[in-house]
């Protein structure tokens, strides 16, 4: 080029070496590792190459110096700008914890009509009314709803089987609806019923106040019927019926499914993930089954670990990224939380997946009897004879007393991630979260040892198997890439 | 936004068809009393309104019978018979295309004249400055470090003279921010004048890098503004090298996180060429993560004009040779569901996934084909080629027989 | 002693680790194979153990560089200022 154009050597940095940004590292498998910066931005690499990073003898532009300054791993004289923008990232990460408290969910009655096995609330029989919300707790419950500052809230009724009270369902929705006129929140209402006790009314309700529908799909009929008793033994055919009218009646993505998984699913995930995409879902959850409830009692827990998960998680996630290489769009929505996490600059509104812990902070459960808890699992460590998580009752309490109260802070504040043992340094840990109630219910500490709990040892098996997949298959990479929710 | 046709001020476009944008063949008929440079609107109608024609050029298609008086010039494409008024010109048969609502600017002492608004085009760039606080390699407008303040305030002289129908004007240069708050002023001229007309400002950002700059510019509060600024690659060193300035890519980078923290709309914008084609799909990544916040992301082809013409063995790839990266970057943008478009592309050459990205950025008719192209089935979807193309283009180039 | 701990924490999974500080700032490490641990091969979690080690020496470099760097970036973000470049 003509000599008042200079050569592209003329521009690389006038001092060689680099500094490094903060990053925290993890072997992969076999000779690679993988680092990630503080901001879930990931790079695979070899051990050797490690080292040579760490020890600045990499070599200057080269594509891995490239990548790793581009990622904001490393930083030399030819740039300043890197800060600015991983703060710009780390805040945008964050930015949902300012949002603060989406998730409210409501334990209308305890009463219940089924006995599932891993049923992690009492049993009640139907006729039992002592174990209904009061109208007085609902109207507090939604005071305590909208103080929340969040611009989404989402109102989830649960129980026991929350149809069997449905008139307070009713009284709630519209309460809700009148206050938001004035509150303008996106306000979203959710009730996950096991559809036994669906009728017109119900249906036409749910159509009218935008109400959604979440119910329990286990798998196929054996699986479902098994895992899910009730009189009668029809579980299953009367939630493929439930599904049916509910879509008829809401439209087809007003209704969704959960499984529970159990011993006899462990090695049924093909099945299963079939009896998602016949009755025409766009994705399934490959849930674990938490330590809670009765799971605890009848020794479901007991009967597998986390490492028999892992297998039934893969093998699944295979399975579903085969389905969409044939041309089916269908996800799985755990790996999808994961992926949203390493490739977009936002984080996640899941609860149980953050640091500091969703408790509180992302969603919180008022119980059928009045008292505030501030997870699912909480409020079941509660059923079982330890309320060490109540923060306060809705009749006697205010909000600020029962969100300040110890109950919350103290799990809250010792359990980040960010300063305990082997989080701290994790790899994984801007893709984890921590989980003291399940921590609590395991090991009795808020805390836990990572090194001997289930959690990190799911976590990090989802983890390091997305990120093989999106390395070593290209094709895989694109199916993955295309679940991501921007 | 249609993106600046490159080099167009000078010898302009109407769809690909060359226009003689500026004539030094004009030649006075009678007394000249206008001031030596001065910039007027054109009008074909004899019977404009007379209290406004002292600003007006009456312009004759063929000699007149009469010619009203009370404008403040005449222009003739054949000399007339009788008397002519003060302030009469003829001009060359090249600048035939000037219509109603066209602003030129007329230089007696030279005897030229420039037109520098056509209000049927639909790409109007206003020359803002050549002074340039980068040198890119392939720059279409290579940087003159002139005093040339003269142009903004003929700028500012213009806009009243705009139709208000006008959809979009560009501001382009050399470096408009180096107007400083000129520039300012005239972004407010511009939303005071014609509020209903977008504005396109093409800068490099680095003076944007001083918020209160960058804020004193969201102040204005235009109804339709948007800055289109380049970043070359995700590597410092490699844009400093394509801009041809060091700590290039730092200024650009601050300027476009304070012009979106100010609230102004930003668009990116890559020339793809050899020395920024390899990394596309990681500059990609690196603005989906870093810059999610922007308005638009233009990936646009080669213009072989200006720079690229003496550079052009350090910039030529032929297009079909990087669609791979291309698409890659596409498709990762796109996912992250911002706003993508590949402008000056030929659709034979593009990758089919990329053909929903494609915009055609040259007029819809009279466009520049080659001869590979006789045939095509595509031609009025396809853009076709820019003249300058001649010189290099695409060994690929094939019709579409559908 | 602290790559050590920390190695040995990590490690809980598949051994337990007594250490020893020796004479001469030399410290010997103990891997106890009992229990539910006694499944495991002992040459692999003890080569594993080693290779744990240096990778925390690779951390302490990181940390001490750029921890300060972290603070920094996490005190910004955490703070109620515009993070556009002020003048």
């Amino acid at each position: 080029m003509p000599a008042v154009f200079k050569e592209q050597a003329h521009y690389l940095p006038a001092e060689k070496g680099y500094r490094l940004l903060p990053f925290r590292f993890i072997r992969l498998d076999g000779t690679r590792y993988v680092a990630v910066n503080e901001v879930g931005e990931w790079q695979v690499l070899k051990r050797p190459e490690l080292e040579a990073t760490v020890n600045k003898t990499l070599a200057q532009n080269t594509p891995l110096y490239y990548s790793l300054k581009s990622k904001h791993f490393i930083q030399d004289a030819d740039s300043n700008v890197a800060m600015d923008l991983v703060t710009l990232k780390a805040r945008t990460k964050r930015k949902r914890i300012a949002d603060f408290t989406g998730l409210h969910m409501f334990v209308v009655t305890l009463r219940c009509n089924h006995s599932c096995k891993y049923c992690q609330v009492s049993r009640q029989s139907e006729d039992r009314t002592a174990f209904d919300m009061t109208v007085l707790m609902a109207d507090k419950a939604i005071d305590f709803t909208f103080k929340s500052p969040a611009p989404a809230i989402k109102i989830e009724f649960q129980g026991g089987e929350p149809l069997l009270n449905f008139g307070l369902i009713k009284h709630i929705v519209l309460a809700a609806n009148k206050r938001n006129i004035t509150e303008r929140r996106n306000l979203a209402f959710v009730i996950a019923t096991n559809l036994s006790v669906l009728d017109n009314d119900i249906l036409n309700f749910c159509r009218d106040e935008n109400v959604l529908i979440s119910t329990s799909l286990d798998g196929p009929k054996d699986l479902h019927n098994t895992n899910r008793p009730n009189a009668g033994n029809k579980s299953y055919e009367i939630t493929i019926e439930g599904i049916r009218r509910a879509r008829e009646a809401l439209g087809k993505y007003r209704v969704n499914a959960l499984m529970t998984t159990t011993k006899a699913s462990l090695t049924r995930v093909t099945d299963i993930v079939d009896e998602y995409v016949r009755q025409d879902f766009r994705g399934i959850f490959l849930r674990s089954l938490s330590p809670f409830g009765f799971a605890i009692k009848t020794k479901c827990f007991d009967e597998y670990d986390a490492r028999e998960w892992q297998t039934f998680y893969r093998t699944g996630l295979d399975y579903i990224i085969e389905l969409n290489k044939q041309g089916l769009f269908f996800v799985e929505y755990y790996t999808v939380l994961a992926l949203q996490k390493m490739l977009t600059p936002y984080g996640t509104g899941f609860v149980n997946l953050q640091s500091p812990a969703g408790i509180g902070i992302a969603g919180v459960i008022f119980n059928y009897n009045g008292e505030v808890y501030p997870s699912d699992e909480a409020r079941m460590k509660a059923e079982m004879g330890d309320k060490i998580f109540c923060m306060g009752n809705l009749l006697k309490d205010s909000y600020e007393q029962m969100m300040t109260s110890p109950a919350l802070l103290t799990p809250l504040e010792e359990s980040v991630a960010e300063s305990v043992p082997m989080c701290e340094e994790c790899a994984f840990l801007p893709y984890c979260g921590c989980d003291p109630d399940y921590h609590y219910a395991t090991q009795h500490d808020f805390v836990g040892h990572k090194a001997l709990s289930g959690f990190c040892t799911k976590n990090m098996g989802v983890f390091r198997y997305i990120i093989q997949k999106m390395e070593d298959d290209p094709e895989a990479r694109r199916v993955l890439e295309g679940w991501v929710r921007w | 936004m249609i993106p600046k046709r490159e080099g167009c001020w000078k010898a302009g476009y109407d769809g690909d068809v060359m226009l003689k944008l500026s004539s030094t063949c004009v030649s006075p008929l009678s007394q000249v009393t206008e001031p030596e440079v001065t910039v007027r609107r054109v009008t074909v109608n004899p019977n404009f309104v007379r209290p406004l024609r002292s600003n007006e050029f009456l312009l004759f298609r063929k000699a007149p019978e009469n010619i009203p008086p009370g404008f403040a010039g005449y222009l003739f494409f054949e000399k007339p018979s009788g008397a002519v008024p003060r302030n009469s010109f003829l001009l060359e048969q090249e600048l035939s295309y000037l219509d109603e609502g066209d602003i030129v600017r007329l230089n007696q002492k030279r005897n030229s004249l420039r037109t520098l608004y056509r209000r049927n085009s639909p790409h109007n760039f206003f020359l803002t400055t050549e002074r340039c606080n980068n040198f890119c390699l392939m720059c279409s407008q290579p940087p003159k470090d002139n005093e040339d303040s003269y142009l903004a305030d003929e700028i500012l002289t213009m806009i009243p003279l705009v139709s208000p129908e006008t959809k979009a004007i560009g501001l382009t240069g050399g470096e408009p921010t180096l107007l400083g708050q000129k520039l300012i002023d005239i972004v407010r001229h511009f939303k005071s004048y014609l509020p209903s007309t977008a504005l396109h400002i093409l800068s490099n950002g680095r003076q944007f890098k001083d918020l209160n700059y960058a804020k004193s510019l969201a102040a204005v509060a235009h109804p339709d503004l948007m800055i289109g600024t380049p970043v070359y690659s995700d590597i410092s060193s490699i844009h400093d090298y394509v801009v041809q300035a060091d700590g290039a890519f730092d200024d650009t980078i601050r300027g476009i996180i304070n012009l979106k923290s100010a609230g102004v709309r930003v668009e990116i914008r890559v020339v793809i060429h050899k020395a920024t084609y390899e990394r596309l799909p990681d500059l990609a990544l690196f603005i989906r993560r870093n810059l999610t916040f922007c308005d638009h992301v233009a990936l646009m082809g080669l213009e072989i004009t200006g720079f690229t013409k003496i550079n052009l063995n350090d910039l030529w790839i032929d297009p079909k040779d990087y669609q791979p990266q291309l698409r890659e970057a596409v498709e990762l943008l796109h996912r992250a569901r911002m706003a993508v478009s590949v402008y000056n592309h030929q659709l034979c050459v593009l990758d089919p996934a990329l053909t929903q990205f494609s915009r055609k950025s040259i007029s819809d008719w009279k466009n520049e084909y080659m001869p590979e192209c006789e045939g095509c089935t595509r031609r009025s979807q396809c853009g076709g080629f820019f003249s300058s193309a001649k010189l290099r283009y695409s060994a690929h180039i094939a019709p579409f027989r559908d | 002693m602290e790559a050590i701990k920390k190695a040995a924490y990590r490690f809980a999974d598949r051994t337990s680790v007594i250490i020893n500080p020796g004479r001469d700032s030399t410290l010997s490490v103990i891997f106890n194979f009992v229990g539910k641990h006694d499944k495991n091969n002992p040459e692999q979690v003890i080569s594993d153990f080693c290779n744990e080690l240096l990778d925390q020496d690779l951390r302490e470099i990181i940390r001490r560089e750029a921890g300060p760097l972290r603070n920094l970036i996490l005190a910004h973000a955490f703070s109620g200022t515009s993070l556009a470049e002020e003048d």
